[in-house]
Parts: structure tokens; sequence; C-alpha cells
């Protein structure tokens, strides 16, 4: 379960830099320093936090369906972002209102996840002082945030590149979210009953298909170009 | 428009400017006087609230650490006495008086309070004021405030002069009539008619507010409350005129509400003229508090308070520290000392018991006396004291004094049977043997109908609601019956004429069976209170005793010290005269029952002491090794290997954990240690036979108990002269035998020379000391305590003068008498750095003579010795007299007398605690660990260093467990403290006082080794006695785990994080986690005094393993006592993080009367922590003793070889045995608990009992190898205890820790099979409960046998599984685990899908990318 977190926690991340990816250098850093500034005051909150706490609730299921419907809301947004940044940038007019508030959102699983973040860092640094950790992690998300954006948009240059990654991370944000959420450890059945692979299955189903669909697809209109 | 606006505009700005103006007038002129009062008690500062009545001024308290916040008020009035104000806020004052705001500390004790920005004549007036302490001088002290340094000129009173309050005066109700003499006071009583010239007088003095400041209705209300008792009360205000005015009162009994001793600076002279006049000194006590948070205090009062309202008092034979005063919450905000009506009315009416005690004839006078008793066979339990024998001397002699003691039969054998009969106790299971008692012992029967009227009148509802939920409705299942269709509660008792013999019931049923003696949270059963309100309502008794130390009275719930209505000791004893016949050789507890149930001490003799004669059984070793010293290097090797295989046939090398290799010599250290040994064994002090009331020991007994006292004294104090003169060597003197030889024998020979008449004068200790005789002076001078109060006024007078804000004079607190000197121990918390003291003493020219370490060292061995040689034949006539002297004072004390106060230890180790008859104190826990027992300590800490390094390659242990008990800290003055805090590498910082007020690091580089984690273990008497302490060693260790040093030079730091890190993986918030990894003090939880463990080893069927115990040690002993706040707090898991990394074990051991193997605490305790420690951290750690018997020699002993002594001086010496066998029932019982703790060691630490232990038990007492008719002596004194010593030596083999053969097994199973026969079952302990025991003997007699053993059990039918249940009560109820915890899951490997996924991804970011490409 740790693991599949930890991954999920990967992909959120990637997924915020990628979106901020999209944005002008100082939103970037007003960004980073909300988020900086929401490390140091959520830092005393953290450190009441128990390890058998928040793994409780990782395991209690109308938590983390919750989490997951967050997850899919969020996942939604930014695919919406993705679709519709990429018409803005085939040249398709794309209204202001809806492309304004898509644009600025940076993504907000990214809060719970440096809260997590935090949470872990004081389990795994006993005898350090909460300031001092807090602080660093404070300083370092002000400094990486902007840093690893401005770094992924220098990577990935093409706009439209970016975006198709960003729609991938965001759907295995989604993925791994519903797994960790739906599935896996969070669901407790009666002893007698074997693992519940209908809804893995199911969802593991309809990618398949559809991302067969898609291919082929493409396939096809690559060819009926030709 | 514009200039319409202009005009608004002006109006506007002319408006604002007049308001502006007249605020500022206002503010100038009239605005009230605001006066911030910091750090007031607050019954001073309600006082001086009181006092006004002018509206313009106003008092307000402001905490210390908030003075940022003075812009509001116009002037600050700080009380320095205490006073601590943080940095940052003395920046804060520091900067508003820099600016002119008047500030004035009143009553400073340290040079930093030394405040103040008035003029000296400004200053003087406010301290007239207020050392003035009344009412029109509070008033005139806030006009002058207002009119002179506020300056106010509008709604301004005059402020009078100064009127001199009264001092040294006698008062009454009119608070503006006082008498300066006591014929004009008791004229003024006759004037207003409330004289009585037949009634007895009370003298009444003390406390902490004033008569005249206008909170007093506590004083009010204890006059009329006397006198309506009946009374003529005579009120006294006086510093130092208080023993004048008693004299002349010449009263019949002293209230004396408490703040240091009596009579201060006068306390000799005060406890001369109360033994003289024979008289009771009562002092109640009042509490800082409001009633209602002191009723749900469960410390009750704590710290300086506890000192000086109840330690110091008890110096001077105080009794009953009994609460009647509280400060509440007035309507208007104002702390108001109040007496608790129902409180008042109760302890006049106790003071009225004794008085009556006086004048009632001794025929009139019913007493009931309560003595100890296990269950079932169990022998009386009263620590070395024949219990029936000496309960038989008593009521003779209170026959022989006039009461009425009707049948007691003459022969002692003859009353200690009916005692046994009548005056028994049963397990819950002994339903056949109670059943027995019903027809044949004659009990009492309460019917339920009086039971419950009894129990309404003498408890609160409350309380009586938790007995019925926890028992159920009277008269419950134990020891109740139905006759008649009514229902009864059974008590047994023995009644002769007025006096009534009670064993004391259990203290606990059930699910508290563990916890009967040592105290739980439960309240007592119906069986257990009955018999004492019987006494009290039914028997209507003049006076209660306990008989014999100890019993569970004062174990009861909750309160540690100040009880209130709900509290049990309170609830049981009421209003009676409470005496206790209680042991010199337990001072700790003793403390317990004086402070917990009001119990007016009387103390008793330990055994005699006697060497341990086994230096015969040694003599071949002895020779051997002296041969070894002589022999040349070239057959050196041959005489060690002699050695070796003489002390290998012996068995030595197991107790000393050296090899028995007969080819390989041993070392000439490992020679020296078996000479050591065997030297240690020989001189070993062995207590003799049981003492018996008012008999004192035979005189050779009084010649070995004088020579145990005083040769080793003298002995000490010679080499510690010797060697510091050069004359000796450091390794000589580490060689017993030397020692022996050359100081330890000539010291006998100059006792015996004492004891046959040789004077010893000056010159005589000067010459037996090699000293000039000027020296002794000289060195009595050396340690004579400076006077810490006239150097700290000269001081503070000093240190004021030259500052540039300061004022000269000192404060004068108003609850401090203002003529004389202040109290002894006057209370100041604040902390004073010595170097800052040292400094203000030299600047006031204040000459303070330094001696050297060595000076003072010296200078001790030169007192120790003219003591000891002056007093030789004062300690022979002491212990000739002191049986006489207990009788005397028990029956002084019946008649309303005065007990005089004494301290306590057994007479080897404290022999000031003789004569006996006296009223046991205890010691200042705020002065501890003394300047002695720090020094103590060090060397102690070395020593276990050392000890430790030699036998781990030189390693440092990471953390030492130390367990802190009450009488160990009392006789010590706290050297077990100052070992944890050395360990630590912490130091105390000592106030002008001699307190330990704070502490500091000791420098890494003076240390010289890595600072040492601790684990401490409380037992719960010493967390009553000393609560301050333990909150001392919690700062302490979070002092040193905030040190900046690196992990290897603290060990304490990298344990903190250690348990931190554990806490937080156990699921604790890292906050938590933090807070709580630097508690290292641990005890009972729910106030329990013992650890629990005892009963559930010694129930050895209910449990397979270790791990078992392991774990309701941790569940009953996990309450941490690091602060107040948190104090007694459990939190699961800590204690068990705690443990880890734990090296070593110390225990303390101050008494000659016990050893590791005959007081069962010792593995209660020391064993339980090792168990534990064992389980937690899978490594057995290294134990020591710590011993402080031979206080010029304390030292460092391992365990194993501590043991190896005790055995070897007691139990399997033929020579202690012969002197056993002489003795009755109670001696028999002390091999019974020998045999019991040997089991306990075994298990708790299996290592330091091995098989051939087993073996010599079973050859002595079941083979009878000294051929002394030892099973004779059982069957004739306690036939009960051979069946449990042979029960145990069963249960040893059954559980696998003896490997007995089968010719033994058969031997022991027929021995105590036939004792079951012939004796009947013992219905307790080990033979009584233990099923699967039971069976196992049935397995090793022939089939007849088996038969007729189990026909015996029978007859005590075992009711139900009671022991089972009792179990499971120890351990506290585990958190349940939720069902969600416990239901399967479906279980993903979320490894695995996380590598898929990145894996996915990664694939897929290929992918694009590839297509990019393309």
């Amino acid at each position: 379960m740790e693991y599949i977190i930890q991954v999920l926690i990967l992909f959120i991340t990637l997924n915020t830099l990628l979106k901020i990816s999209f944005w002008r250098w100082w939103q970037a850093m007003l960004f980073a320093a909300i988020a900086g500034i929401f490390v140091l005051t959520l830092a005393p909150a953290a450190a009441s936090q128990s390890k058998t706490q928040l793994e409780t609730w990782m395991q209690t299921p109308v938590i983390m369906q919750n989490v997951a419907v967050l997850i899919t809301l969020e996942t939604l947004i930014i695919l919406a972002f993705t679709f519709m940044r990429l018409r803005k940038t085939l040249g398709t007019n794309v209204k202001t209102d809806v492309m304004t508030p898509l644009n600025s959102y940076p993504g907000l699983l990214l809060f719970p996840v440096l809260f997590y973040t935090l949470t872990q860092l004081f389990f795994s640094l006993p005898g350090v002082a909460f300031e001092t950790v807090a602080r660093s992690m404070a300083a370092g998300v002000f400094l990486l945030i902007p840093l690893f954006s401005w770094g992924l948009s220098r990577l990935i240059p093409e706009e439209e590149l970016r975006l198709e990654i960003q729609f991938i991370v965001s759907l295995f944000v989604c993925f791994i979210g519903l797994i960790s959420t739906v599935n896996g450890e969070t669901t407790y059945s009666p002893v007698n009953q074997t693992l519940d692979t209908h809804s893995l299955l199911l969802a593991l189903s309809i990618f398949v298909v559809l991302l067969a669909w898609g291919f082929i697809r493409q396939k096809y209109r690559k060819r009926k170009i030709e | 428009m514009l200039k319409r606006n202009k005009k608004t505009i002006s109006i506007l700005v002319l408006a604002s400017l007049t308001i502006a103006v007249i605020y500022a007038a206002w503010q100038f002129f009239a605005a009230p006087t605001r006066v911030a009062l910091v750090n007031f008690p607050s019954f001073m500062s309600a006082s001086l609230r009181l006092s006004n009545s002018d509206r313009f001024i106003i008092y307000e308290e402001l905490a210390a650490d908030s003075l940022k916040n003075l812009g509001r008020y116009d002037f600050v009035l700080g009380f320095g006495m205490g006073m601590k104000i943080p940095a940052e806020q003395r920046q804060h004052l520091q900067k508003h008086m820099d600016k002119g705001f008047p500030v004035m500390v009143y009553a400073a004790t340290s040079p930093e309070n030394k405040i103040s920005t008035l003029d000296s004549i400004r200053q003087e007036r406010i301290e007239n004021y207020l050392n003035n302490a009344n009412k029109k001088n509070y008033q005139s002290m806030a006009r002058f405030i207002r009119v002179d340094i506020d300056r106010k000129k509008l709604f301004v009173s005059n402020p009078d002069s100064v009127v001199e309050s009264p001092s040294d005066v006698l008062y009454h109700l009119d608070e503006e009539r006082w008498f300066s003499s006591v014929d004009a006071y008791r004229n003024y009583l006759k004037e207003i008619g409330t004289y009585r010239s037949d009634a007895p007088k009370i003298a009444m003095m003390g406390g902490f507010n004033q008569p005249f400041s206008g909170n007093r209705a506590n004083i009010d209300s204890t006059i009329i409350a006397f006198e309506r008792a009946g009374f003529n009360i005579y009120p006294i205000l006086s510093g130092s005129k208080r023993i004048e005015f008693l004299k002349e009162i010449n009263p019949d009994a002293v209230l004396y509400f408490p703040h240091g001793r009596l009579a201060m600076g006068q306390g000799d002279e005060a406890v001369h003229w109360l033994k003289e006049r024979n008289i009771p000194l009562f002092a109640p006590l009042s509490i800082l508090d409001s009633q209602k948070e002191w009723e749900n205090n469960p410390m009750g009062i704590f710290g300086g308070i506890l000192s000086q309202s109840v330690v110091m008092p008890e110096l001077d034979g105080a009794i009953y520290p009994y609460v009647l005063n509280v400060q509440n919450i007035d309507k208007e905000g104002l702390y108001r000392f109040q007496s608790i009506p129902e409180r008042l009315k109760t302890f006049s009416k106790i003071v009225s018991n004794f008085i009556e005690l006086k004048k009632k004839a001794n025929a009139d006078k019913k007493v009931a006396i309560f003595y100890f008793k296990g269950p079932g066979q169990s022998a009386f339990a009263a620590q070395g004291l024949e219990t029936a024998p000496s309960l038989h001397k008593l009521l003779l002699r209170l026959k022989s004094e006039g009461y009425r003691v009707d049948n007691l039969p003459e022969d002692a054998a003859v009353f200690e049977r009916m005692l046994m009969r009548q005056g028994t106790v049963f397990s819950t299971y002994a339903e056949g043997a109670f059943d027995d008692f019903l027809k044949q012992g004659n009990p009492l029967l309460i019917e339920k109908h009086d039971y419950e009227a009894w129990a309404k009148q003498s408890m609160p509802a409350a309380s009586y609601k938790q007995v019925t939920e926890v028992y159920g409705e009277a008269p419950g299942a134990y020891m109740a019956l139905s006759k008649d269709d009514k229902k009864y509660l059974a008590v047994a008792a023995v009644q002769f004429g007025n006096i009534a013999l009670l064993p004391q019931p259990m203290a606990g049923l059930g699910s508290d069976g563990f916890a009967i003696v040592h105290g739980a949270k439960s309240p007592p059963p119906h069986s257990y209170i009955a018999p004492y309100l019987w006494s009290r309502y039914a028997f209507e008794a003049d006076a209660l005793m306990h008989f014999g130390t100890h019993g569970s009275l004062e174990f009861t719930p909750q309160k540690q010290v100040a009880l209130s209505n709900s509290d049990w000791g309170d609830i049981l004893v009421g209003q009676l005269p409470h005496f206790y016949y209680y042991t010199i050789g337990n001072i700790g507890e003793s403390i317990i029952a004086k402070r917990r149930s009001y119990a007016t001490l009387v103390s008793y003799l330990t055994p005699s002491f006697s060497e341990s004669k086994t230096r015969n059984q040694y003599k071949s070793l002895t020779d051997a090794i002296n041969g070894y010293y002589k022999a040349d290097d070239a057959v050196k090797e041959k005489a060690s290997l002699r050695v070796k295989r003489i002390a290998v046939d012996m068995g030595l090398h197991r107790d000393l954990r050296l090899d028995s290799s007969r080819v390989r010599p041993y070392s000439e250290d490992d020679i020296l240690l078996l000479e050591n040994f065997a030297e240690e064994i020989a001189s070993e002090k062995m207590s003799g036979t049981f003492y018996i009331t008012g008999i004192p020991y035979s005189p050779e007994k009084i010649n070995s108990t004088v020579m145990a006292m005083s040769a080793d004294p003298i002995a000490y104090s010679l080499a510690a002269l010797d060697r510091m003169r050069g004359r000796i060597s450091e390794k000589e003197l580490k060689s017993k035998t030397f020692f022996t030889q050359r100081y330890l024998n000539p010291a006998k020979v100059i006792v015996t020379q004492l004891l046959k008449g040789t004077k010893a004068d000056s010159f005589y200790v000067a010459k037996t000391a090699g000293i000039a005789p000027h020296e002794i002076a000289v060195a009595k001078t050396i340690l004579t305590p400076p006077d810490r109060m006239a150097m700290m006024r000269a001081a503070m007078a000093m240190a004021g003068s030259q500052g540039k804000s300061a004022s000269k004079g000192g404060g004068h607190p108003a609850f401090i008498p203002k003529i004389g000197k202040r109290p002894e121990h006057s209370q100041v918390k604040q902390k004073q750095h010595p170097d800052s003291m040292k400094a203000a003493l030299h600047r006031a020219g204040i000459a303070v003579k330094e001696y050297t370490p060595e000076e003072k060292a010296r200078a001790r061995a030169i007192v120790e010795i003219e003591r000891t040689l002056s007093n030789v034949s004062a300690y022979k006539k002491a212990l000739e007299e002191s049986p006489e002297m207990e009788l005397e004072s028990i029956i002084n004390a019946l008649a309303g007398g005065y007990v005089p106060p004494s301290s306590g230890g057994d007479a080897v180790a404290n022999p000031t605690a003789l004569p006996t008859g006296r009223n046991l104190y205890s010691i200042n826990a705020e002065a501890t660990p003394s300047e002695l027992a720090w020094d103590k300590g060090v060397a102690l800490v070395n020593a276990t260093i050392e000890q430790y390094r030699k036998q781990h390659k030189g390693a440092y242990p990471r953390k030492v467990s130390y367990t802190f008990w009450s009488s160990e800290f009392i006789e010590s003055e706290g050297a077990t403290i100052a070992q944890v805090l050395y360990m630590l590498g912490v130091e105390p910082v000592r106030d002008l006082f001699g307190r330990v007020a704070d502490l500091q690091l000791i420098p890494s580089e003076r240390l010289g080794r890595p600072r040492i984690d601790v684990i401490i273990q409380t037992s719960g008497q010493f967390r009553d006695l000393a609560a301050s302490r333990l909150e001392l060693i919690s700062r302490a260790v979070k002092m040193v785990s905030e040190a900046d040093e690196k992990e290897e030079d603290n060990f304490v730091k990298t344990s903190s994080v250690e348990v931190e890190r554990q806490l937080i993986e156990q699921g604790l918030p890292p906050q938590n986690a933090r807070e709580l990894s630097t508690r290292r003090v641990f005890g009972g939880i729910n106030g329990m005094y013992g650890t629990g463990i005892q009963e559930m080893i010694t129930s050895s069927d209910k449990w397979e393993n270790e791990a078992e115990i392991a774990e309701v040690y941790l569940n009953n002993m996990g309450a941490s006592y690091g602060d107040e706040k948190t104090w007694g707090e459990f939190d699961k898991g800590l204690l068990r993080a705690v443990l880890h990394n734990t090296d070593a074990v110390v225990q303390p051991r101050q008494s000659n009367t016990w050893g590791a193997l005959s007081l069962d605490h010792v593995y209660e305790f020391m064993g339980g922590m090792n168990l534990t420690i064992r389980n937690v951290t899978g490594k057995d750690p290294d134990a020591f003793f710590a011993d402080y018997r031979n206080r010029n020699n304390f030292r460092v002993q391992e365990l194993k070889e501590a043991i190896g002594v005790e055995a070897r001086s007691t139990i399997f010496n033929p020579e202690f045995v012969k002197e056993l066998i002489q003795g009755g029932r109670s001696s028999a019982a002390r091999i019974e608990e020998v045999v019991t703790n040997t089991f306990g060691w075994n298990v708790s630490k299996p290592d330091v009992i091995d098989n051939e232990m087993w073996d010599r038990i079973y050859q002595i007492y079941v083979k009878d190898q000294f051929e002394l008719k030892v099973q004779a002596f059982f069957e004739r004194e306690n036939p009960a205890a051979l069946q449990e010593i042979t029960a145990i030596m069963l249960e040893s083999s059954r559980k696998g820790m003896w490997k007995a053969t089968p010719e033994q097994l058969a031997s022991i199973a027929a021995l105590h099979t036939d004792l079951t026969q012939k004796y009947g079952a013992t219905g307790k302990g080990f033979s009584g409960g233990n099923k699967k025991l039971q069976d196992f003997i049935a397995q090793k007699v022939d089939t007849d046998q088996a038969n007729r053993y189990r026909q015996a059990l029978k007859q005590v039918e075992q009711a139900s599984d009671v022991i089972s249940e009792t179990k499971n009560s120890m351990v506290l109820k585990k958190e349940q685990l939720s069902e969600l915890q416990n239901g399967n899951k479906n279980v993903l490997n979320g490894l695995l899908i996380g590598v898929i996924a990145v894996i996915a991804f990664a694939g897929i970011l290929m992918l694009v990318r590839k297509r990019r490409k393309n």
C-alpha cells in the first residue's frame, strides 16, 4: 500500500509540475511560495499526526472513496485542461472563461501530498526539531517547484508533447488512485471471500479496450491520410 | 459650501482637541490607579484588595510571564519570594523601568529580584505598610500609591502613616482587639462571657494569613469551632515568643497551622518543652488551592509546601496533617481562606478525643488494636517482630496499668492459639475454613442494616457507592452469612474486656487480589471496612492502634498526602486518636502510615545484630590464601590451585562468577575477590530472632549489637585517617582481611573496653584517632553548617544597596513573623547560582570559609570517631531501656500524651534512632541530595561504571536502571538521586538554604566520560515522599537530551531519539512522542505502591513463560511520574520503548535487617525490572546493589555475590539456623519468606540462583543437615511454614527451575503430604492455591498417601478460580482492536503495482517519444 501511495504521490507531483510548466515564471514562484507557506503553517498539525492514524485513514474505505472522488475530479479538470489547451495550440478557438480557470488551476492534490510528505519526514527524522524539518521542506518546496517545472519545460519544449504527457500522467493518477482507494487493502471482505477482482478487471478491461480502440483508430486515420 | 465644510471641520478639530485635553487631564489628575500585583500569594492579594475601599484604586494580579503588558498599569508591586521572571519578561520590565515606570518588588530573596525604582523613603513606606500587615495599613498603602507614586490629584484620600501592627499578642474574633499578656486575654474572654474555668486549653498559632489583614474567615471559624467544642482557645500571633506564650498558657494541646517548625530557631527547645509538658502538637493543614482543586488532586500537596507544612512540623513531633483550610474564590474573584465546616467539626472532635484520653480512667478506655496477618495459617506479619508474644506483652502491660483486659491467658502460647483460631484471615477460596471459623471462631456478626447506617455516617455517599459498585451490596460474598432472614458481615476479633484485637482483613478481593497489601485504586471491600466501623460505632473505642510494621490501611486510595473526606485512610480512622507501633527499620513506609492514616508512630526495635560466626567455616580457605600470599613465585601457582580447589569445593566460585577448572590457577585479583568474599561473610551482621515487645535483648546480644553499631565507624574512620596520612595504600585498603586485622579487630577491642566502663574523654578520643585534642573542635567547626539565613540576609542587603535600582532593607512577608528568625526552611524557589551568591556574600563582606574536600573528609572521620567512642555506653543504655520506653510511650500516647520525635533506620545504620518508643520523622526532600550524599553518589557511580567496564571489555553502560525506595532515600539523604544525576552528567545547584533548586550540566571535559542514560522505577512510597525529586530528575533528563553534544558523548540524547522513533513506530504522533521521549521515571499505575508482579510470580500455575510476567510489569509500572501536569499518566508502550539499551540495574540497600533473599520487594522491583529488560531487549542486564548499609563505606556489589553472602551468612549458616529455631512462629515464617524469595529470584533472574542453592535448602531444611531438629521446630511453631517451603521446592522442580533428583522429590513430597495430613491444608500460597502443583505432589507419593493428601485439601474447600481472575485483572485492559482491523484483507501487492505503474508510464513515454521521432 505504501508503495502505491508513493507512486501516486510521484505522479501527482509530476502532474502538478507539468501543469505549472505552462505558467509564467512569477506564477510558478507564487505557487511555490504558497506551497512553502502551506508547509510551514501545517507543520504543527503534521507533527500531531500519528503513523497509525494515517494508516487507519488510508485503510478506511469511506475516506479513501472520498479521496478517489477528489482524485477523479482533479484528473477530470487536468484532462479538460489538456484538451482545451491542445485545441488552443492547434488553433481552435477556446472561450476565455473556460480556458482561464482551467489554465489557472494548479492541481490541488499537491497540498495533501505535501502534508503527507511532511508527516513522513517527521516520522523518519526523530530528534530533529520540527521547525527545522518544516523550514527545510518549505525552502525545498519553494525552490524545487519552479526549478522542476522550468526544467520540464526545457526538457520537453514542445507544448503539445507536454500536454500529451500531462494527459498520460493524469490517467495514471486516476488509475493508481482508483487502485489504491477502491481496491487493495482498503476494503474488507468476509473471511471466506476471495480477492475481489471484478472491479480491477473491469477497470483494466475498459482501459485496454479504450487504448486499443484509440490505437487502432489512430492507425486507421493515419493510413487513411497516407 | 466650502466655507460650511471648513466650519464643520474646525468644529470637529476643536471638539477632538477638547476631548483629547479632557482625556489627558483625566489621565493625569483623576484616572483610576491600576496596581499590578505580581507573584503575590493569593491570600495576600486578596487581603490587599479586601482592605481597599477606594473605587479609584484598582488592584489586578499579573503573571510574572506577562510583564510585557504593563502599559495599562500605573505601578507594579511584586512579591519577591519565589518570583521567577523569565529573561524576556525581565527585558520588558527593564524597558518600562528605563522610561520611568514605577516598580517595586517586596520581600525579594535573591539579588536579581531586588528591583525598585522608588526612592528609599517611598520604598520603606511601602515595606512598612506591608510588614505591619493589617487592613488599615493596606488601605493606607493603596492611597499612598495613588497620591505619592501615581501622583493623582483628584478623587484621592490621603494615606495615614503606618500603624504598627500587633505582634507577640493574643487575639480573638474582634479584629480591633489584641492582648500582650495571657492574663489580659483571659480577662477579655471572661468579659465577653466565653471563658470556662474548667475547660481544657488549646493554644493556636501559625498559619499563612494574618488575623489583622482582613482575610481571616478560617481563623474565626477555628476559634468558634473550638469554643463550641468546649475549649478555651488561645490564638497567638508571635514569632520569637511562641514558647514563652505556650509556657504561660500551659495548654492541654497545641494547634499549629504550620509553615516550617513550631518555634523558629528553637526547634529543640520546643520539643523539650512539649515532652516536658507531655501535650500533643497538632498540625492541621491549609491548602493553597480551592477545595475543588484539592479534592481532585491525587497528589494532595507537593514540593515546598509539603516540606513546610508536613515535613518540618514532623520534626517537632507534630501529628495529624489534617486538611482544615482551603482558599476558595469568592464572587468578587478574591481568594479567601476558608475552613471546611465538616472537617473543622471532625477535627475539633479529634482534639477532644485526645484530651479525653487524658481525663478518662484507664479502666474505662476502650482500645481497638489491629494486627496484620496473611490468610490461612500464615504467621502474623510485622517486620522484625514476634507479633503474638508482643501483643501479649502489651496486653499484660495494659492490664497492669489499670485497663480492663478480661480473660487474658497468662500463657503467651495459649494467647497465640486463640488469635490463630479467632483472629484469622481467609483466602477468598477457603470457604470450608470459613465455615469452620463461623462455628468455632466466635466472630462478631454485624447486621447489614447497622453496617449500612455506620457507612452512611462515616463516609460520603459517593465513596460508599464505589464500594457497592465493585463488591455489590453489603454484606457481599466474602465473610458474609445469612441467619434468620438477616444478612451479616462476619468480623474476626478477639475481645479481652475493653481491648479488642482485630486482624486487618484483606484490602482487596477478587480482581484486586494482587494488590492486597500495597494499594490500588479500588475501594476496600465491605469486609475491610466493617471492623473499622465496628470499632468506632459498636465497640466505641477511645483509641485505634495498628500493631507492627506494616498494614494496608495506609496504602488504601488515594491522595498521597493531605487526605480528603473521600480518602479511605481519612474515612476509616475517623475521629479516633490513632497510634501505630512501627519498626525503626522501615522509616520510609512509617512516614506513609503517619501521613496517610494520621498515625502517631511509636517506634520499636529491630532484631539484635551479631556477627555471622562463620569465620571457622572459611578457615581452611583463609589459611590457603595466606599461604598463597606468602608463597614464593616458584610455588605461587601451586598455592593458587590449592586456594581454587577449596573455593570450588565450597561452591564459592559460583557466587563470584569465577571458573572452576582445577588446572588453571586463579589470578591474584581472583584470590583477592575470594578473600574479601570470605571475610565479608565472616563479618556480615546477622540479625537474630525477632524482637518481642518489652523484652530487652540478652546482655550478650546488647553487646554484639553495640559492637555492630560502633566497630565499623571507628575502624573505617581510623583507616580513612591513615589513608590520608599516607600510612596505608589504596591497594591495602581493598583487602578486607587486611582491614579486619589492622582496623576492625582493634576497633572491637576498643568497643569492648568502653563497654567495660572505660571513659571516652577528649584525650582518649584524640589518642585513639592519633590527633591532637583541639582537632576535634576544629573538625566539628568544619562540619557545622553555616548560618545560611544570616548570610543571605546580609548578602541581599548588600546586593540591594549596590544595585542602581535597588532599595535597602529586607522584605518581610506577612506570614513570616516580623521579629526573630525566619523559619529554618522558608520557602524560596528562586534559583541561586552559587557564583552570584558567592559574589553577593563577598560584596557583603561576609567571609565564607571554604574547606577542601580533603579537609571535610578528615573532619568527618574525626567527628565519627569522637561520636562513636563517646556514645558506646549510651548505645548500650538505649538498647537496654528501649523495650520499656516503647511500652511507656504507648501507655503515655493512650493517655493523650506527647510522643517525642526521632529519626529512623536500623540501629547500625542510624544509632540516633535509639532509644525507641518515639515518633519517626522524615527529611526535607527539597534539600536532597545532600552534599554528603552527592559525594557518595559520585563515588558509587564511578564504582558502578568501573565494575561494568571490567566485565564488558571497557564498554560503558548505555542505560542504567535505578530503583527509588523511601527508606534508602531518607537514610542516605538522596544518595540514589545523586547517582542518577551524576550518571546523567548533571550536578545540583544549591540555594543559600542548601536546597537543590536547580541543576546544571557538568561540562564533558570535567565529566570525562559519556553521559549515561537512566531509567527510574519508583516505589509508591518514594513517590509520595519526594515527588519534587522525581520532577528534578525529569528536568535533568530533558536538559541532557537537549544538550548540543555529539552522540557518542551523550547516550541520553541518542536514547531519547530512539524512544521517539519507537513511539512513532508504535503510532504516536511525533509531537507526543517527542514529549514522552525524555520521560524516565516510572511507577505504579493508579497510585499503586508496588509492582504487583510478586503475586503473579508466586501464582506460578497461572503463567507459562516469563514474557507474561514482563507484560504485567510493563502495564503495572508504566505510569510516568515526571511533572505535576502529567503525574501518573500511563502511555502504552512508553516504558517498553524507554527500556531499550538498558545494560545494568542498580538497587539501593540501606538496611542491615534485610537483603535480596529476605525481603520480597527486592526481587519484586530489582528482579521485576531485570526480567522485563531481558524480555524487551533480549539481553540480561548486569545487576548491582548500591550498598549504603555502612555509612562509612558506601559501595557497589554484584547481585549474585550479595545473594551468596546473604545465603551463606544466614539460611546456610548453622549458627543462624540455630538462633532462629529459638524463635517462634514469625521466625519460622522468616525462612519460608527466604525460600519464597529464592523462587522469585529464580523466576526473575535465573542466573543468580543455581541448582546447588536448592540442593542446600533441601539438605538443611528437609534433611536437617546440621542436625538441629529443624522439622521439630517447624512442627512446634509453624508447620504451615514448612508446608509452604516444601511446596515451593516442589514447584521450582515442576517449573523446571530446580533439577531435583527423583529421590529428593519423593522425600519432599512425602514430608509435605505428611504435614498436610497432620496439620491440615494451609489455605494459602503455593500449597493452598496451586492446583497443578497439588497434582504434581500427588503423583510423587503413593496412592494412599495421595488420597489422604487430597482429602486434607478438600477440607479447605476451594470455591472458585479466584487467582485466574486476578491474573487477568493485573493487566491493564488492552485496547480492543476494532473488528475492522481484525477483518481479513484483500491484499494487493503494493510494490508490484507501483513497479507496474512506473514501468507502464516509462513505456508509454518511450512510445510517445518514438512516435514524435517518427
